[in-house]
């Protein structure tokens, strides 16, 4: 269970959003995550079969209820095992940061880069994982809708599948260091919109500003126009990971990570890729980097900076010229937090940049939107 | 003693960070839904016009009318400025707040030169009377230069001067629909929007006549895309038929508000001499929707 209080947010105003009507305030208390999960394991054909049924709790957008991940899973052999193989809503298995566990992240919320081309982290396919020596590898066919898809919201418009997959390796080293790195690729399916025919309407311009309609000069008719197809498009995605986790013995463990993506239209959370409808493709690159510091047995510090593009090859008319936009997503997150049985007390400080405002030359510029949050997180 | 000092100077250091981190730069997050000078699409500036910074100057404003009428955002503005000019700023002079928006392609009777365009209007409580609209340009660092004004007037849009209106005026994102039916029983409502009866099959149209009777102007809010400040109007530009008239309110759909405070009224010449206020709630939606339906709000006679 994750219970948020953001105590303070430059981008919270007592307004309600003009386009959406939601509200714009951002310093409240609210349940993040409140996660129940049931496993179950059975002996089967001298491996495991495994059920999970993970269901979610939250009030981020109001109270809410939903299913959360549903797998089944047989992995042999039962002890150790080699290979696993999964069906269900599962985690997507690209890089290190999406398929990790919410309960066991040191920083309050995912990059930005996880967001946009991963959103919600699970889509439900099926997977096979293993291991064998140092290597480690997964692949799965997946719907290619994540949960938090913007536009579909976990429902698959298209009929074909995604394929995901990482392999990599974790080598241990001496003084229980240990390094962990990852190669992870998708390929799939996307799908552009079509529309449904219009009839014809008419609109009222009142010209002379008398209230009255004074004829047809007034009236101007906004014909319809006939549906057009939904279409398909590909996108990809290539992705590195690396971790190494070291313990100095009198402070504790910590560890360090970087993470970068290249993908081609597969923004689905932050800014919705739809090549079609822009007339060209659509490409992102984001990283993030860290690092995390055990201090004693119940504390721990830690820094990490993520940047995101969104689109690339973005770019916008300024007067008689054209130019880059570059929008870019960025987040400067400093955290700490205390550990006391199963509980921890987080609190991070996120320095934001995103391409939401005009500075005075018009040009994109960040909205400011940095935040102080506290969490009280308790597992059972 | 050291220690704990040397701890109080972190913490100072570190706050000191945090706070240069995030007051460093940044856009506001205000929508501006408080400046009397409302501008669809940009990006809100608080505080005062930017003043001439040696940036290049905005050459010419230009409105469609002379007269804005207030609690409307439907102007539209038409800018030129410098050729090095990169955004524009739109203010009204004498009034806090600014709206940015980025400079847009030349005109084809200004090549070369860029231009600013976009939708205006100034909110309810702006002083009626005249003002100076004020559009400064900007180059690539943000250097504003000197502005050109426009000289306009504010009015408050008074009810329709005709004959017989009648008019439906709510607050929130509820779709409702305004239905009258006059003395000679046509209904004016959002599908049918006149209260001409026509002749039976066989008997001659006349093509003018829809005119002589009453004319819904909008119908607000439709489908839940919300207007402004939704209204809705029955308007008679010749004199109306005199007797019974009846006006109902449907609530089409809540649009997810919960309540949606309404009042009609009846005007004859500009002046009021009619009038009801009302609640719709989630539970009307469930009525009829066709001719006919709607509660009561008003009868009365001209």
């Amino acid at each position: 269970m994750q219970a948020d209080s953001v105590a303070w947010s430059q981008d919270s105003v007592d307004e309600l959003d003009p386009a959406t009507r939601r509200p714009l305030n951002q310093e409240r208390f609210l349940i993040r995550r409140g996660r129940l999960r049931a496993d179950a394991h059975r002996p089967a054909a001298g491996g495991a079969l495994t059920g999970a049924l993970e269901l979610d709790g939250n009030t981020i957008d109001g109270p809410a209820a939903r299913l959360l991940g549903a797998q089944l899973a047989f992995a042999y052999p039962a002890r150790a095992p080699r290979v696993t193989v999964t069906a269900g809503l599962l985690k997507t298995p690209f890089g290190a940061e999406v398929p990790a566990s919410e309960r066991d992240k040191a920083f309050l919320e995912p990059p930005a880069f996880a967001r946009g081309l991963f959103p919600g982290n699970y889509d439900a396919g099926v997977m096979a994982q293993g291991r064998y020596g140092l290597a480690r590898w997964s692949v799965a066919l997946l719907n290619g809708a994540p949960v938090g898809d913007a536009q579909w919201h976990g429902r698959d418009p298209a009929g074909s599948y995604d394929l995901v997959g990482r392999i990599g390796a974790a080598v241990e080293g001496p003084r229980r260091l240990r390094v962990e790195a990852g190669v992870s690729a998708t390929t799939g399916t996307g799908l552009h919109a079509g529309t449904p025919p219009t009839k014809d309407g008419f609109q009222w311009v009142d010209e002379n500003q008398n209230g009255i309609v004074d004829g047809v000069h007034e009236l101007q008719v906004i014909p319809g126009s006939p549906g057009t197809p939904s279409q398909t498009f590909g996108r990809d995605a290539l992705g590195a990971d690396l971790q190494v986790h070291w313990c100095l013995c009198r402070i504790g463990t910590g560890a360090a990570f970087a993470e970068a993506v290249l993908a081609t239209n597969l923004d689905r959370g932050i800014r919705y890729a739809d090549p079609i409808a822009a007339s060209r493709d659509l490409r992102q690159l984001g990283f993030a980097v860290g690092v995390v510091q055990s201090l004693g047995p119940s504390a721990q510090a830690g820094v990490r900076y993520d940047r995101y593009q969104p689109d690339r090859d973005a770019n916008e008319r300024a007067g008689v010229e054209v130019v880059p936009a570059e929008p870019v997503y960025s987040t400067l997150a400093l955290m700490a937090e205390v550990r006391w049985r199963g509980a921890r007390l987080l609190a991070e400080y996120d320095h934001e940049r995103n391409p939401l405002g005009r500075d005075d030359a018009g040009a994109p510029t960040t909205r400011s939107a940095d935040r102080v949050t506290l969490r009280g997180q308790v597992g059972f | 003693m050291r220690r704990a000092c040397a701890a109080r100077r972190g913490g100072a250091l570190a706050a000191a960070a945090l706070a240069a981190l995030a007051a460093c730069d940044g856009a506001s997050p205000d929508p501006g839904l408080g400046s009397w000078l409302q501008v669809a699409g940009a990006q809100y500036r608080p505080g005062p016009f930017p003043g001439d910074a040696g940036g290049p100057p905005a050459l010419d404003v230009q409105t469609r009318r002379g007269q804005i009428l207030i609690d409307r955002l439907d102007e539209p503005l038409d800018a030129t400025l410098a050729a090095d000019a990169r955004a524009a700023a739109i203010g009204v002079q004498g009034s806090d707040g600014a709206w940015i928006i980025r400079a847009g392609a030349p005109d084809s009777d200004t090549p070369g030169l860029p231009s600013a365009k976009a939708v205006f209007g100034v909110a309810e409580g702006f002083p009626p009377g005249p003002f100076t609209l004020l559009v400064a340009a900007s180059d690539e660092a943000g250097r504003f230069g000197a502005p050109a004004a426009a000289e306009l007037l504010a009015l408050h849009a008074d009810p329709p001067a005709a004959p017989l209106a009648i008019g439906l005026v709510w607050d929130g994102a509820a779709d409702l629909d305004l239905h009258v039916v006059d003395p000679l029983g046509g209904e004016a409502w959002s599908d049918d929007p006149n209260t001409y009866v026509p002749p039976p099959p066989g008997e001659p149209i006349d093509p003018e006549e829809y005119k002589r009777h009453g004319i819904l102007d909008r119908d607000a809010n439709q489908n839940c895309r919300r207007d402004g400040r939704p209204s809705e109007h029955v308007i008679w530009t010749v004199a109306p038929p005199p007797g019974e008239y009846i006006v109902r309110v449907d609530a089409r759909s809540m649009c997810g508000d919960a309540a949606a405070y309404w009042s009609v009224v009846a005007y004859r010449g500009g002046e009021p001499i009619a009038s009801a206020r009302g609640t719709s709630v989630p539970e009307d939606t469930a009525l009829p929707h066709g001719a006919g339906a709607g509660l009561l709000a008003l009868r009365f006679s001209p």
